[in-house]
């Protein structure tokens, strides 16, 4: 269950991540047409906005692992046993 | 387990370790006032910064063999932030970026989005497994992993050579700034430095490493920030450069547009396609080429002479004289450069690429062509970026680095603060670029070329690959195709362009050394440990005991530091070429096996080596086929377009060495017998948190 979690939470933040990769350079030159904080939008993204994101995809990925760490050593308590690992 | 009174501690001792480095600076600056020689002030810089970090090196010296490979583990995951981001911003990232942004615009945020994007892939898929399973090196894992010697050498093996070409790289740069701050010639400038590396990694391995590289991020960050907030105060008002340089960015866009229809510079264009067609003519007869111009050369220091020309004049002809070639070899390479850096300057814009414009080689308005380099132009971006990406993931120098937290968590929240301290720089690079580029676009371009600032002619005597100016079209004005402005130069000299003092170019110059330093000390102690941890003690000499372990470690870090010093001695100007090589070679290598390692049970000894060799050699067959200098040097006769996938740079080599070594590390190891129970054992203890860590 643990690593159920684990595997599908590490998978959601690497779609994010490939995403923001991917899209923003493909299209970098169209979001040119917007501006962002004085800034021509695709520009901004490559400079800038995509080092934003990357800290906040580990802001999450760490705090969320906070969470579903501390839960996995609760089940164990209430187990009593030690968690079972599961298949891969 | 760290106590908070040890990060607090920490806290206070690199408090008054910044405190200091004002002063030093406030001094520095007061003496300038005062009329303090120049070598003296950058000299200073230079001494006293080494001496602190050799002082910490001492402070830290230990044999103890957990507190030499791993910092004992104890090092906060803040610290180990800062330390992380010192180890992995090098001379390139704090000279070379920068100048990437200035010359190749948009192009160059590859560079910034594929060096910060990585460390995600470290933290969700690395970091804090490799914490957990402990031990101390990379190699050390793909043992306890796969099994067996194979994939431990082939990883050790590919430590080595991808950490040994970095570290031949750093302490070239090392030799370039000790040589211009000091005026030391470059080999001794190497030695010097060397120096200062070695009292580190030498005395104290990982622990002391640690806690210079701490301070060594201290001096590169102020030392990249303060001119950049001087000079976008002095621009714009504005003390935040990066909410500011919008504004610049549009008027450089603005400007860009004017000097494409300047007449001026259309005729510099003309005549540097003049210039080039010429030099195309010598090549076809180099001998009698080089009499003419020797002849020339010679007739110009007599009319000159003569004419009572101004000495400076007189003295630069006769240099020309002096440093003419002097074999037919030499000349055809000379002629070469003539012509290639004149069809270089003779593109729009003198070759420098629209700062936003992405892509702007080609048009997806355009013909059928221009749409196709539009599209090349894009995809080289990406297979760049996460090539770089997967390639800093899988940096063994970096992965140790995440060994020494206090445990998983801590490593996970490491990587966190290595990101965010190396974007403080990553972030400040295109800024600074723009700045830059403003101040040369906006003030340089125009001037009479008699009123050129200082910086121009002391940069151009110290090395004419890096600034030097032409006046093509004998106007007397400066246009920006007669300016050749080397990439290396943009950040090294952006305090002088932009007319701040010069204590600041010292600086600055103190920073990039604290950049090579701080990575040449990570990678000389990785590299060691690769070869007497992984290699002398696993197979040569098993029951070594753990002193004489890291007894073995200080002497191949003082062999591997002189072989390196020795190598970049001899100045071969194409090192840079191998940087981008390194980081494709470490994707290969290490990132499938270590991914699929940790989240694929059934990935097996078989698998893993015909995965690493497989990527390798993909990586390898399409650098010979592709990058320029491997070659020529190879002999490799088909045309260039011929050898490449889908239009993809050879720099971008990892982009398919990963997938394919993935493609075939999963085939056999579907094939071949599964783990054992016992490394079954340890991909859970990898997976599963234990009581205590956090």
């Amino acid at each position: 269950m643990f690593w159920a979690r684990t595997k599908a939470l590490t998978a959601a933040l690497l779609v994010v991540w490939l995403g923001a990769n991917l899209l923003v350079p493909w299209f970098a030159r169209d979001l040119n047409a917007w501006q962002a904080f004085g800034f021509p939008l695709g520009y901004w993204l490559a400079a800038e906005g995509g080092l934003l994101v990357y800290l906040l995809i580990i802001v999450v990925y760490v705090v969320a692992m906070d969470r579903l760490e501390a839960r996995c050593m609760d089940d164990e308590d209430a187990a009593a046993a030690p968690a079972d690992p599961g298949p891969a | 387990m760290a106590t908070p009174s040890l990060g607090r501690q920490l806290t206070w001792r690199y408090g008054l370790f910044l405190l200091a480095f004002g002063a030093l600076i406030a001094l520095m600056a007061l003496a300038e006032r005062m009329g303090l020689q120049r070598g003296w002030i950058g000299a200073s810089f230079l001494v006293v910064t080494v001496a602190a970090y050799a002082f910490i090196g001492f402070l830290c010296r230990t044999s103890n063999e957990v507190d030499y490979f791993v910092a004992g583990r104890r090092v906060p995951a803040v610290f180990n932030g800062l330390a992380t981001a010192a180890d992995w911003m090098s001379a390139a990232s704090f000279i070379g970026t920068a100048g990437v942004l200035y010359l190749q615009g948009f192009a160059g945020l590859a560079y910034i989005l594929g060096w910060t994007g990585g460390y995600c892939l470290l933290a969700l898929l690395l970091a804090p497994y490799l914490r957990r399973f402990g031990q101390y090196t990379v190699p050390d894992f793909l043992q306890a992993r796969y099994g067996g010697r194979l994939p431990r050498l082939i990883g050790a093996g590919a430590v080595v050579a991808v950490s040994f070409v970095y570290v031949v790289v750093q302490i070239y740069g090392v030799g370039l700034i000790t040589s211009h701050l000091t005026g030391f010639g470059f080999e001794l400038g190497i030695f010097v430095g060397l120096g200062g590396v070695l009292v580190c990694s030498f005395l104290g391995g990982m622990r002391a490493v640690t806690w210079t590289q701490v301070a060594q991020y201290l001096v590169l960050i102020v030392a990249y920030l303060v001119p950049l907030v001087w000079l976008s105060v002095k621009q714009t008002g504005n003390l935040m450069p990066l909410v500011s340089y919008g504004s610049q960015l549009a008027q450089i866009a603005q400007r860009e547009g004017e000097l494409k229809v300047d007449p001026a510079e259309r005729e510099v264009t003309l005549k540097l396609r003049e210039r080039a067609a010429i030099a195309d003519s010598k090549l076809l007869d180099v001998r009698s080429a080089m009499v003419a111009d020797d002849a020339q050369r010679l007739q110009r220091v007599a009319e000159l002479r003569n004419e009572n020309a101004p000495l400076a004049r007189v003295q630069r002809a006769e240099r020309e004289v002096a440093q003419r070639p002097r074999t037919e070899a030499q000349a055809t390479v000379a002629y070469q450069r003539e012509r290639d850096s004149a069809i270089a300057r003779a593109q729009p814009l003198a070759g420098i690429a629209p700062q936003t414009l992405p892509f702007a080689t080609g048009d997806p308005a355009g013909d059928a062509a221009a749409q196709q380099r539009y599209d090349a132009a894009r995809i080289n971006f990406i297979a760049l970026m996460l090539c770089l990406m997967m390639g800093t993931a899988a940096m063994p120098h970096v992965l140790t680095r995440y060994y020494t937290t206090t445990s998983a968590p801590q490593a996970r929240r490491s990587v966190g603060w290595s990101l965010l301290f190396i974007t403080l720089l990553y972030i400040a690079a295109p800024a600074l670029a723009v700045l830059v580029k403003f101040e040369v676009l906006q003030h340089l371009v125009g001037t009479p070329i008699d009123h050129l600032p200082q910086w121009v002619s002391r940069w151009s005597r110290l090395d004419s690959n890096l600034v030097s100016v032409n006046d093509v079209n004998g106007d007397g004005i400066l246009q920006l195709g007669e300016l050749l402005l080397g990439g290396d130069v943009i950040v090294l000299a952006a305090p002088e362009i932009g007319g701040l003092p010069y204590w600041v170019t010292c600086l600055v110059a103190a920073g990039g050394l604290a950049a090579a330093l701080s990575t040449a000390d990570g990678l000389l102690l990785t590299i060691a440990n690769a070869l007497s941890h992984d290699i002398y003690f696993r197979d040569i000499h098993p029951n070594a005991s753990a002193a004489s372990r890291v007894i073995a470690s200080k002497v191949l870090v003082m062999a591997i530091a002189l072989l390196a010093a020795l190598i970049a001695a001899l100045k071969i100007t194409d090192i840079l070429q191998f940087v981008s090589v390194a980081f494709s070679l470490a994707a290969a290598a290490f990132f499938p096996a270590l991914v699929l390692g940790i989240f694929w049970r059934r990935a097996s000894r078989a698998g893993a080596v015909a995965g690493m060799l497989t990527g390798l050699a993909v990586c390898a067959w399409y650098m010979a086929t592709n990058l320029p200098l491997l070659r020529r040097l190879l002999g490799v006769m088909r045309p260039l377009a011929d050898c490449q996938w889908f239009g993809v740079d050879a720099i971008a080599a990892g982009v398919f060495g990963v997938p394919i070594g993935a493609a075939v590390m999963v085939l056999v190891s579907l094939a071949s017998k599964g783990p054992s129970a016992e490394q079954g054992l340890l991909i859970d203890r990898m997976r599963f948190p234990v009581r205590g860590e956090h």
